[in-house]
């Protein structure tokens, strides 16, 4: 489990990278991301004729009396968008049972996100399905949320299985949601749950955190064994290993596919991956016009 | 270190390299480790087993891999070896009557013996002194009483060729060593066939002979007998004396004796213990020959028979032919006279420095048996000195030449194999493989633990 202290490095190289939202939002409040509202903003757009119903505060008056024409300055808006971390802390994020890797990965993409978005002025939020309860940092835009929720992933071992189901559901649609899981456990009813967050106007990323252990397992005979369902016992052989692979990359391809048709920015993360590197892919906005194409 | 079943060796190394082989080739089931996305490995058997590349439980294989060898060394029959010597002797001492100094015998083999030699002394039979060591030999010479008993050549010779085996492993060739006087009595029948199978070289050291007492000094006398007993009449003849009784002889009596005459008494009554005790303490020779042969330590046969003739052949040889009707026989002993049919008529023992012999012939009183040259031979045979005839005249040039022999230095490996009990050697071997086979539940736990 990395210290509070240990982002350090990970929050200097994420220093100046953007994350913007991939389309324009409601947004309550001055930020960063496009909003869809036009108004006040000093920042000119465009004209457009004035139409019955308008707010006549927004007539261009000087344009008027030269012109004898009535139109609007229009202006785009920018807003901030609140952002929440959602992590799966389930038995099978605790692999390698050594390393914890897929656990410290995801703690660090997801300290790297929130520390991107906070430098936007997004609030950010985290909630962690644990065993016992559920533990949650309501979305925020003080100073030290970063610190705040590093010090909550000090505190959580990944272990039993459960689910983010049930906490999706108490997620603002208006906000970005970041999910970030081995996908392992209930991946369809999440799917599911989360398709119901993007019809409802969410922007839902899914980070697939994946060990390097399991894209390519030693070439040792060994009876794998489910940490979360320990009855499921299967040997992995050299016989058995080509179809594992397989069958195991199909998987994969498939949930990616599943998730980007829901409307979801699908990411594979692997724990050999440099964390900063993966955020920087994450929020990169070519990948966001991408997927907002 | 050598073996003498090698090839146990190589049948252990075999078995050894097929228990490495079963240990990299055996198969086994595989580890259990955690694995989330153990639900996308193909659902095959789950006993199914891995076969290992490497060495697996080397602590068990090691184990097994030493017992077998072990076991193997065992049955290889490992000797430890001194350094080889060039010669290897079979030094033989004679401690029979022929001989007449201990001391030289002892001083001879002192002389010849060298630590591994093998030492043996013999008189009528072979004693391998234990430790080989002169102070041993000089004790077991000393033990002998004045009536020590015949020499043997053709034991003696018999005991070297057997004890010649045991130098195989620690000398080249191996060298017999006589120490005897040689003396004819010594010889017989069988002496120069058992020389001829060893095909080595004998030396002799020859030491003096023992003197033997001159026969005028023995002296006969028969008591308890009848005026007209046959035995009487023939010892009578001899120039014995006869006395009624076996009162204490005195100077004044016709059986006076000096004090180192050997004197035969014949007793023609009942033995009593007096007469024995004469015997053993004056180194005499009780002749107990009752007229009634069923008394005394006498046996009494179920059926007499009639037996046609008696052979002595002890000392000067006669045969007494006659129809003697045999009704008892003599008590167990060295056989001084036989009947025609070679059981013994006569027999004797050694008591003290005397001897007591029992003689089962009936000699009747009619006829003119006693008179003959044969009955007197037959008597002056059973009153003969104890010990039986003695002869400690040198053995001939020509024998002594035989002995000898022309042959080189017998090499041990020439010589047979003997077959040995397993040493402890191989004990210790089997008892570690076996504590080594008992330490082998333990590794398993502790496989199985980890």
């Amino acid at each position: 489990m990395p210290l509070a202290g240990s982002y350090g490095p990970l929050l200097d190289a994420l220093r100046g990278v953007t994350w913007p939202a991939r389309r324009s939002i409601r947004g309550p409040a001055a930020g960063t991301h496009r909003s869809r509202q036009r108004g006040v903003s000093p920042e000119f757009t465009e004209y457009r004729p004035y139409r019955q119903g308008d707010d006549p505060r927004r007539l261009d008056w000087k344009l008027l009396a030269r012109t004898d024409r009535a139109f609007l300055r229009i202006t785009n808006d920018r807003a901030t968008l609140g952002t929440i971390l959602m992590l799966d802390a389930s038995a099978s994020m605790a692999f390698p049972l050594a390393t914890q890797g897929k656990w410290e990965q995801a703690c660090r993409i997801a300290i790297g996100l929130a520390a991107v978005a906070h430098n936007a002025g997004d609030p950010v939020g985290v909630i962690v399905p644990a065993a016992q309860e559920v533990v949650q940092l309501p979305p925020r835009t003080r100073r030290g949320v970063i610190g705040e929720a590093a010090r909550l992933f000090e505190t959580i071992v990944p272990a039993a299985s459960a689910s983010l189901v049930p906490v999706l559901a108490l997620v603002r649609p208006t906000q970005r949601i970041v999910l970030i899981s081995d996908f392992l456990g209930d991946d369809e009813e999440l799917l599911r749950a989360a398709r119901e967050r993007i019809t409802a106007g969410a922007d839902v990323l899914a980070i697939h955190v994946v060990a390097r252990e399991e894209l390519d397992p030693s070439s040792a005979s060994i009876i794998a064994i489910d940490p979360e369902h320990t009855e499921l016992k299967r040997s992995l052989l050299a016989e058995t290993r080509a179809g594992y692979l397989e069958a195991f990359a199909a998987w994969r391809a498939e949930l990616a596919r599943a998730w980007r048709e829901a409307g979801a920015a699908y990411f594979e993360v692997s724990t050999d991956e440099a964390a900063d590197h993966a955020v920087r892919r994450i929020a990169s906005p070519a990948t966001v016009q991408a997927r907002g194409a | 270190m050598t073996f003498l079943a090698p090839w146990a060796l190589w049948v252990a190394a075999g078995v050894s390299a097929a228990v490495i082989a079963l240990h990299i080739l055996a198969s086994r089931n595989p580890r259990v480790t955690p694995l989330p996305t153990a639900r996308f490995v193909p659902d095959v058997p789950l006993r199914a087993t891995a076969r290992a590349l490497r060495i697996s439980d080397v602590l068990l294989m090691l184990l097994r891999v030493a017992a077998v060898m072990l076991v193997g060394l065992a049955f290889a029959r490992p000797e430890l070896t001194r350094a080889r010597r060039a010669i290897g002797r079979v030094v033989m001492v004679d401690a029979s009557r022929s001989l007449a100094s201990p001391a030289e015998a002892v001083d001879s083999v002192a002389r010849m013996l060298a630590r591994g030699d093998v030492l043996i002394s013999f008189d009528s039979s072979a004693h391998p002194i234990p430790d080989g060591g002169t102070d041993s030999l000089r004790a077991a010479l000393a033990d002998t009483t004045a009536r020590r008993p015949r020499g043997s050549l053709s034991t003696a010779l018999a005991a070297a060729m057997r004890a010649s085996t045991s130098l195989r492993s620690d000398a080249d060739s191996v060298e017999i060593v006589l120490v005897s006087p040689v003396a004819s009595e010594e010889l017989d029948a069988a002496t120069s066939a058992i020389r001829a199978a060893w095909p080595g070289r004998v030396r002799l050291v020859r030491v003096a002979p023992a003197r033997r007492r001159s026969a005028g000094m023995h002296r006969i006398e028969v008591i308890n007998a009848e005026q007209d007993d046959p035995v009487r009449a023939t010892a009578s003849l001899l120039g014995a004396a006869a006395r009624k009784t076996s009162a204490p002889v005195s100077a004044s009596s016709p059986g006076v004796v000096s004090a180192d005459t050997e004197l035969a008494r014949i007793d023609r009554g009942a033995a009593r213990a007096a007469d024995t005790a004469w015997a053993r303490d004056r180194a005499h020779v009780l002749v107990r020959w009752p007229f009634a042969l069923d008394t005394g330590g006498t046996r009494v046969r179920a059926r007499p028979q009639t037996v046609g003739a008696i052979v002595v052949d002890d000392g000067a040889p006669a045969v007494v032919v006659s129809a003697f009707v045999r009704a008892v026989d003599p008590a167990p002993g060295r056989v001084v006279a036989r009947w025609a049919d070679g059981t013994a008529a006569a027999t004797e023992r050694m008591l003290g420095s005397g001897c007591v012999r029992d003689v089962a012939i009936p000699l009747p009183r009619a006829g003119d048996l006693a008179l003959r040259e044969s009955t007197r031979k037959l008597v002056a045979a059973l009153a003969s000195p104890c010990g039986g005839r003695v002869d400690f005249t040198p053995a001939p040039d020509s024998v002594l030449a035989r002995l000898r022999g022309a042959g080189p230095l017998v090499p041990t490996r020439a010589l047979e194999t003997r077959v040995a009990p397993p040493g402890h050697l191989a004990t210790w071997l089997l008892s570690a493989a076996l504590a080594l086979l008992l330490l082998e539940p333990f590794a398993r736990r502790r496989r199985a633990a980890a």
